[in-house]
């Protein structure tokens, strides 16, 4: 009953906040902003000389400069062959002299605005799935800055996943989020998957298997980083405890210093926690 | 069911409206070519480094950025514990790729991995076909801890030693709204000292993508195996086996839409991933061994939109599961969310919550077990908070969440509440100079049946600052971060030890250029490190590993030449 509760809940406040959806759909920019760039399109008062009347002011800026160093820059094919500048920043109008605005990329401009300019050749690679535009993550202007700073990106939406980096278990001090991500495309692979592209050896089968294993390893394990030794959720034996209260061990609370606190805890026993391979194997104990 | 109605509500009810479109015009004539579009020339380098430590092991490695009209060199590092070469050449509508990277992970008792990856890569791509042929080599070596039953429990250090083989390939079509792609893989899996068993694994899959004005389908199939036929040890003449005719069949489908009109989105998925064993089943002494077939089930569907500088999310996501040889083999989780995002001149803001259900099926064990954490029944409720405020010269972010999870009262772990917080921000003093620094703390406490309880405590912080140009030659930046991470665990009142780990490292820099064709950075390091572990405490019911604490200080002198070619 408390999912429908909650469900209701959400209804509500769809319904709630749809009652100013009328509003904005009549206004299809949704921005003034992104108006008057739609009426600057319009008119497409575009330069006669192209990039050489943009350049004239913003040459000195290196940021500017370098996308003659990436494939965006290249004046035989692409944007720079054609409207250059204007092709992506729109018609130059009275932006010289009197500072009109440019479509510069910024969120005050719709996703669906922003997008519509890199996927006019783009149609093929896009991000679908994730309310973002191209340019929240790929500056076209600097060279290759999608593997070269990946991290960085990545880290402005999902601080708390990227703090994971000074932990003192951690997958982020050798690895980016682009190992173990795809933020164009979802690959057909579950999260074990994912973990076996590198840890071969717990992919088994095993003769004998212990179920959280086979079924997801983030059971255990948190692949961004944790305060516990190798990427554990909770310290021994409190995490087999999470499961295992009546193992049928004596003493099941352990509050004393013994061998199932002590050294590797309850896998001073069950090291084979992974899966064994052993006739004997069935408590993975061998 | 009516969270899903109302989201498809909201979707039909924009389909009239369309976006701005700033698509690139085709139609412009122009009559102009470029006089300023100049690249500036790329520089040619070849470089050594040295790191001279006095705690660790001394690193020798190459750099180079090298690119010619058809081929490219890329070094970083090379050779050093973690460093990578990269090279690449392409002749029309073919490339190729080889590299080779090193990946260093061992703490200061010798336990991690480091591996070698050597691969090699064909690509052939025209407006139509890309087609991809790629093989890889890793060698992994190191030591984890193992521990045997002889007669009392001994912990050990156990050698890794393993090789991993995979081989990938692939053809894809692409259309101007269309694409199509099948892909294969073959890993197999190599223990070189006979420890864990040999494996292997193959899929095939098939992809699809459709987009059409603004709506973008997505599906995708795979199809896979994975087997295991290594020897089983002879303990003695019972043993009904000689090797284990291990083998899983994997079967996924993927689907995924979604759609703009207007400022609004709506999206929706479904997942299926089947784990289906299909390996032999045995009596052996003691018990007979069942494999476990599983199955996940997802499903889900969002929407947002956008009203003036707000932004309205909501959606909800199903996920079932069902495992077989269970304590419970089917469980189902229901999560809505519903997000509110927030922009007004520089500032923004966000907040989220989010509420999930998990049931299941009935349990399959007598009353008097306990359920386990990951089939019991759980309530999650989360909230999000976001504040960011940037200006030119000056930023600052903030994000505070807040999760709590309450199991039945059947279950082992009763609840467990986590808080986080992030903070970060930046200072441009000018424009050769930028002080960016950040902090964030999290905790994790969980309270166990009969009272144990885990308090996990995480905290950081830290500056860096940006290469600040002296003169035209010269350039330094330096950066520090502390960073704490702590375990507590008490059982009934007693303190169950020490358990924790700190780190401070500083870094300075300074980059020199002698003349046009030399230049060399100089950089010093501080490492202090500090990790206690729990398992120390020598008992006489168990042989443990004498020490596993770290306790050092590193200082390290890095050297690095680079010469324009």
């Amino acid at each position: 009953m408390r999912i429908l509760q909650k469900i209701g809940l959400l209804t509500a406040f769809i319904a709630a906040t749809a009652l100013y959806v009328p509003s904005a759909l009549a206004n299809k920019p949704t921005t003034p902003l992104e108006q008057q760039l739609v009426n600057k399109f319009a008119e497409a008062k575009y330069s006669k000389k192209g990039a050489d009347t943009c350049l004239m002011c913003h040459k000195k800026s290196q940021s500017v400069m370098a996308i003659f160093n990436t494939p965006h820059g290249d004046t035989n094919e692409g944007p720079m062959a054609g409207l250059q500048c204007e092709a992506c920043h729109g018609p130059q109008g009275k932006h010289k002299g009197k500072n009109e605005p440019m479509l510069t990329f910024g969120d005050e401009l719709s996703v669906e605005g922003r997008n519509s300019v890199c996927e006019s050749c783009h149609s093929q690679e896009h991000t679908p799935f994730h309310d973002q535009a191209c340019s929240d993550c790929h500056n076209i202007h600097q060279t290759q800055i999608e593997v070269k700073q990946p991290q960085a990106q990545c880290a402005s939406c999902h601080s708390q996943q990227d703090s994971a980096q000074f932990k003192r278990s951690t997958h982020l001090d050798n690895l980016t989020c682009g190992d173990c991500h795809n933020p164009h495309e979802e690959v057909p692979l579950s999260v074990n998957d994912t973990c076996y592209s590198c840890h071969a050896e717990k992919r088994g089968p095993a003769l004998w298997e212990h179920s959280p294993v086979t079924e997801d390893c983030t059971t255990c394990h948190n692949p961004h980083g944790s305060v516990n030794d190798n990427l554990l959720n909770s310290r021994a034996p409190q995490l087999c405890q999470s499961c295992h209260y009546q193992a049928g061990h004596p003493g099941d609370v352990h509050n004393s210093l013994n061998g199932f606190t002590q050294g590797q805890s309850c896998m001073n026993c069950h090291s084979k926690i992974h899966g064994s391979n052993h006739p004997s194997g069935h408590l993975f104990e061998k | 069911m009516n969270a899903k109605l109302t989201l498809v509500a909201l979707a039909v009810m924009s389909a009239n409206a369309s976006a701005a479109n700033f698509a690139v015009p085709q139609d412009i004539e122009k009559d102009y070519a470029c006089k300023r579009c100049v690249a500036t020339e790329h520089a040619n380098t070849v470089g050594v480094i040295t790191e001279q430590r006095s705690h660790l092991d001394t690193q020798y490695g190459a750099s180079a950025d090298i690119k010619g009209a058809n081929y490219s060199i890329n070094a970083v590092e090379a050779g050093a514990d973690n460093g990578h070469l990269r090279a690449a050449a392409n002749l029309g509508d073919f490339a190729l790729e080889l590299a080779y990277v090193n990946r260093w992970n061992l703490d200061d008792n010798d336990i991690g991995t480091e591996r070698q990856q050597l691969s090699a890569g064909a690509k052939y791509q025209t407006q139509l076909v890309t087609a991809f042929v790629k093989a890889s080599s890793e060698d992994k070596q190191g030591q984890r801890i193992g521990s045997v039953v002889d007669p009392k429990p001994t912990n050990y250090l156990e050698t890794i030693d393993h090789t991993t083989q995979v081989v990938n390939a692939g053809l894809q079509l692409h259309g101007d709204f269309w694409s199509l792609g099948v892909a294969a893989f073959n890993s197999d899996f190599t223990d070189n000292i006979g420890i864990d068993a040999d494996n292997s694994a193959q899929q095939t899959s098939v992809k699809a993508g459709l987009n059409y004005g603004n709506t973008r389908l997505s599906v995708s199939a795979a199809s896979g195996k994975m087997i295991q036929d290594e020897a089983i040890e002879q303990e003695n003449s019972l043993v009904p086996i000689s090797n284990f005719d291990g083998e899983v069949e994997i079967l996924d489908y993927n689907a995924r839409i979604s759609s703009r009109f207007a400022g609004i989105k709506v999206a929706g998925f479904y997942s299926y991933s089947d784990r289906d064993n299909v390996s032999g089943s045995y009596q052996f002494f003691d018990a007979i061994n069942t494999p476990i077939d599983t199955s996940k089930t997802r499903y889900g569907v969002d929407a947002s939109y956008r009203l003036g500088g707000a932004k309205f999310s909501s959606g909800f996501e199903q996920n079932d599961r069902t495992r077989s040889d269970s304590d419970r083999e089917e469980t189902q989780e229901s999560e809505v969310f519903a997000r509110i995002d927030y922009r007004y001149d520089s500032l923004n803001s966000h907040i989220k919550f989010t509420s999930s259900e998990r049931t299941g099926s009935d349990y399959r064990i007598d009353k008097d077990i306990f359920q386990k954490y990951y089939l019991a029944d759980r309530d999650r409720l989360s909230t999000e908070l976001g504040l960011g405020y940037s200006q030119n010269s000056y930023g600052a972010n903030l994000k505070v969440s807040i999760a709590t999870d309450k199991y039945s009262n059947s279950s082992a772990l009763k609840e467990s509440d986590e808080m986080s917080v992030n903070v970060d921000g930046f200072y441009r003093f000018n424009d050769q100079l930028v002080l960016n620094a950040y902090a964030g703390t999290q905790t994790i406490d969980s309270l166990e049946l009969h009272n144990p309880t885990v308090s996990d405590e995480f905290t950081y912080f830290g500056f860096g600052l940006n290469q600040y140009r002296i003169n035209e030659d010269m350039a330094i930046g330096t950066s520090y971060t502390f960073s704490f991470s702590g375990s507590d665990t008490s059982v009934d009142s007693t303190e169950m030890g020490d358990y924790y780990q700190y780190q401070h490292l500083a870094e300075i820099h300074m980059d020199y250029r002698i003349n046009a064709r030399f230049s060399t950075r100089f950089a010093y390091t501080y490492e202090r490190h500090y990790d206690t572990n729990y398992a120390n405490q020598s008992i006489d019911a168990i042989n443990t590993i004498e020490d596993l604490d770290q306790n050092y200080t590193d200082h390290k002198i890095g050297a690095f030449f680079t010469i324009k070619l």
